[in-house]
């Protein structure tokens, strides 16, 4: 599994942008350059001063991608995982192989749960990379606003003063990294957290204060 | 009182650790807060509100501005509360020690330790201070988390206060905001100036709040104007908080709203299946007590004619079969009167200023109070039959009931504030649910689904038909044909019908969107109610080039629809997120209690 299965069109998606035909979840001019495979830093286009009182500049205020770590992070769980999983596998294999006798049929077996242990680690490995890449954040006057998923986007947005706290949480790997987690609480329903997870640790914190400081005061309910 | 401040330097954190310090760790982001892009050209608006929050950490007193650690006596009670786990071990370490067995004393003694081991580090890592009308949570030893909940958004205060607590003099303190229904903070436990303290700076933040408000409406005017109605023509709505304010001064009075004579419920009876469920708990209750074989004689089969037919000679009984169905479909249908009546019977609907009071019922007689802020979600339920007499029944959602699941009490009269009335009386009681709204259904500039759905739609009935028709034929042969015809038929029937049902409009209060076909629901709800906006694609909406728009309140259920907008047209879905996320941030709630 390579970096070929993401759909072209999709990197067409983020990254042009002009024509109003585009679909739903086209990013902005200002978008986010994806980063490489290997989880090197994307380029952040230079901020663009937009006056944010008219409705059609919107469009053009800044999104954030993730913080690069958070690949490499990932990675970190996949090969942790890949390592439990693949002893798991030699255990059981072992197991079987001695009370049933090494056969054929064994043999088959093992190869098949190689291959589906081979291709599982594979994915887990470059598919964090192609997620990455599909994930950004704005906060401007209006919200917080949250762009994810390879194949079934999503956009998710958080009016400033809906927000009713907010939780930061970092996990031993995320502190590794420093990287944190963002969650947003809403009075909602569906919807009513909203998670952001992979950010640098200072961005989340300076996100969050914002959220907080920018949203004023009023009842929400 | 006595004094359990925390106040004891050992326990009191030394380096003045604020909010920042959940890691020490500086490293290079993608986006570094010195060039990040939050740094934002701030509008009137915004400027108004830091300007808030930064006179804020005068407004209460400092004494818990630093981390502060829970009531020692906290411990205690943090194993108490865990008591139910250890129950079983210690009670097997007593079985196990009186029978000379130490191996489960051992076991006990370890989950003890380990419980204990656990409230340790809970204690030792909590820490909360109010900073900025803040209050700050620290906690988790592996997984640490940092939670802020602005004291403005705090709604309740709970304290729970048993004799031990009272021993202490402490109480368990549990902070509420408007988001889920679980409590947001638990603070276990504090002492009595803590809690005071704590009391203090909400209800300082609040009038902070209020006055921040004030402030807001009397220098943003145009805050509400600036919504660029879709047609200002089609629309004659005055503003909202004005009128409010006016009627609050006023209208003290109780103003009757409506009242349902019996005749309209027995429409609804007529027209509901409100009866299949009367026979449901009849059936259940009979079941429960055995009654079929207390009262009735055995075989008591034998008494119905149903059972007495030869069914081989079903032809030549059709007559009977027909008027045993009849009677049985007219036995539901007065069922389903008698629960309409005994349920609604002498329904009353009054107003009282901004309270909305509901009293209705033949035997038990219930009343309800909505207070007209607190709706978020307004549901006009059109059932097929219903429709035929030109009824339709009203459905409200207010904030807050999250919890208590469909059949609650309040729920249930949330479900059931209108359960039948006139078409035609509807635009009036809208005006009463929510002052200034007018929804006339045909004056409304409709946006329809993309012009693709119905093709999609056919599209997909017909894959489906075609499996289930294959299935049939291989299982029944040609007589397969049959059922998966009628399958098929059903199928592109609702897919044209529902391709033409769905509709959504934009107006100058909110968004209305209907949809269902037989059962047919429109629904409104209000720029301020609007939480969180979503707008997702699948990659069948992206060949199709459609979106699905979503809306989220803090409605719970009791309307039973969802603003949840499928088969838009991509480029006009994503142009309404954006001034439905815009308009939601415009237009704050402007009604207080």
């Amino acid at each position: 599994m390579s970096d070929n299965d993401v759909p072209s069109n999709n990197e067409i998606l983020w990254l042009s942008k002009t024509s109003g035909t585009d679909e739903v979840l086209t990013g902005p001019s200002t978008a986010v350059e994806p980063v490489s495979t290997d989880g090197a830093p994307s380029a952040l286009s230079p901020p663009t001063t937009v006056a944010l009182t008219e409705n059609k500049s919107i469009d053009q205020s800044m999104y954030c991608s993730l913080d690069p770590r958070h690949v490499q992070a990932e990675r970190f769980v996949a090969m942790i995982v890949s390592i439990v999983l693949s002893l798991l596998a030699l255990v059981g294999v072992v197991i079987v192989g001695f009370s049933l006798g090494f056969t054929l049929l064994w043999l088959g077996i093992t190869t098949g749960i190689l291959l589906l242990l081979v291709m599982l680690i594979l994915f887990m490995f470059f598919w964090p990379p192609i997620s990455h890449r599909h994930v950004r954040w704005k906060l401007d006057e209006i919200g917080l606003e949250i762009q994810r998923g390879v194949y079934w986007q999503k956009t998710l947005s958080v009016p400033l003063a809906r927000l009713q706290h907010a939780d930061l949480t970092q996990g031993p790997i995320q502190r590794q990294w420093g990287l944190a987690k963002l969650t947003v609480h809403t009075a909602g329903t569906e919807n009513a957290s909203v998670e952001l997870d992979g950010l640098a640790y200072e961005t989340a914190v300076e996100l969050r204060d914002r959220l907080l400081r920018q949203q004023g005061v009023v009842d929400v309910v | 009182m006595s004094s359990e401040r925390v106040d004891d330097p050992q326990v009191r954190v030394t380096d003045s650790a604020n909010r920042t310090a959940l890691s020490d760790e500086v490293t290079d982001g993608t986006c570094s807060p010195t060039n990040h892009p939050m740094n934002l050209p701030t509008s009137g608006t915004a400027e108004l509100v830091v300007g808030f929050t930064a006179d804020a950490p005068a407004t209460h007193s400092p004494s818990l501005r630093q981390p502060q650690f829970l009531h020692y006596s906290s411990i205690v009670f943090d194993v108490a509360s865990h008591g139910r786990e250890l129950l079983m071990p210690l009670l097997f370490g007593f079985v196990g020690a009186a029978s000379g067995s130490w191996f489960w004393g051992v076991i006990a003694v370890a989950a003890f330790a380990f419980s204990f081991l656990r409230t340790l580090i809970r204690y030792f890592t909590l820490r909360y201070q109010l900073v900025d009308g803040e209050l700050i949570l620290n906690e988790g030893l592996i997984f640490q988390n940092q939670r802020i909940v602005p004291l403005a958004k705090i709604q309740n205060i709970d304290l729970m206060q048993n004799v031990l607590h009272r021993i202490f003099r402490v109480a368990e303190v549990r902070l509420e905001t408007a988001s889920g229904s679980e409590a947001e903070a638990v603070l276990r436990v504090l002492t009595d100036s803590q809690i005071t303290e704590l009391r203090q700076a909400v209800s300082l933040s609040r009038q902070t709040k209020n006055s921040i408000e004030l402030n807001r409406a009397v220098s943003l005017p145009g805050a509400a104007a600036s919504s660029n109605p879709s047609d200002p023509t089609q629309f004659s709505l005055p503003d909202t908080s004005n009128s409010i304010v006016g009627t609050i001064a006023e209208e003290q009075s109780v103003m009757p709203v409506l009242s349902i004579p019996l005749l309209w419920l027995f429409i609804a009876g007529l027209a509901g299946n409100r009866g299949w469920l009367m026979v449901g708990v009849a059936l259940g209750t009979a079941y429960q007590f055995d009654l079929h074989e207390r009262i009735l004689p055995q075989q008591w089969e034998a008494w119905l004619p149903v059972f007495a037919w030869n069914w081989d000679d079903l032809w030549n009984n059709w007559l009977s079969f027909v008027s045993l169905g009849a009677v049985a479909f007219a036995v539901l249908k007065v069922l389903g009167v008698a629960w309409y009546v005994y349920r609604f019977a002498g329904y009353q609907l009054v107003r009282q200023g901004n309270d909305l009071r509901v009293t209705a019922g033949l035997v038990n007689r219930y009343s309800m109070s909505v207070l007209r802020p607190r709706i978020q979600f307004i549901s006009i339920h059109r059932p097929w039959v219903l429709g035929w007499f030109r009824f339709v029944a009203i459905r409200i959602e207010t904030a807050g009931g999250a919890g208590g699941g469909e059949e609650s009490s309040e729920n249930l009269s949330r479900t059931w504030f209108i359960p039948v009335v006139p078409a035609r009386e509807v635009p009036r009681l809208l005006n009463e649910i929510r002052p200034g709204l007018l929804l006339q259904e045909d004056q409304l500039n409709w946006r329809t689904t993309s012009e693709q759905t119905r093709a999609r739609l056919l599209r997909m009935a017909l894959m489906i038909s075609i499996v289930v028709m294959a299935i049939c034929v291989f299982w029944w042969r040609y007589w397969g044909l049959l059922p998966g015809a009628a399958f098929a038929g059903h199928q592109i029937w609702y897919a044209i019908r529902r391709s033409r049902s769905q509709r959504y409009a934009r107006t100058n209060f909110g968004i209305v969107f209907r949809s269902g076909i037989l059962y047919r629901k429109l629904s409104c709800t209000f720029f301020d109610r609007i939480q969180t906006l979503r707008l997702s694609q699948t990659p069948f909406d992206r060949s199709w080039n459609m979106a699905t728009l979503a809306v989220d309140t803090a409605a719970a259920g009791p309307a039973d629809h969802k603003i949840d907008i499928p088969y838009l047209d991509a480029e006009f879905a994503r142009q309404e997120f954006k001034s439905l996320e815009r308009a939601a941030a415009e237009h704050r709630p402007q009604w207080r209690q």
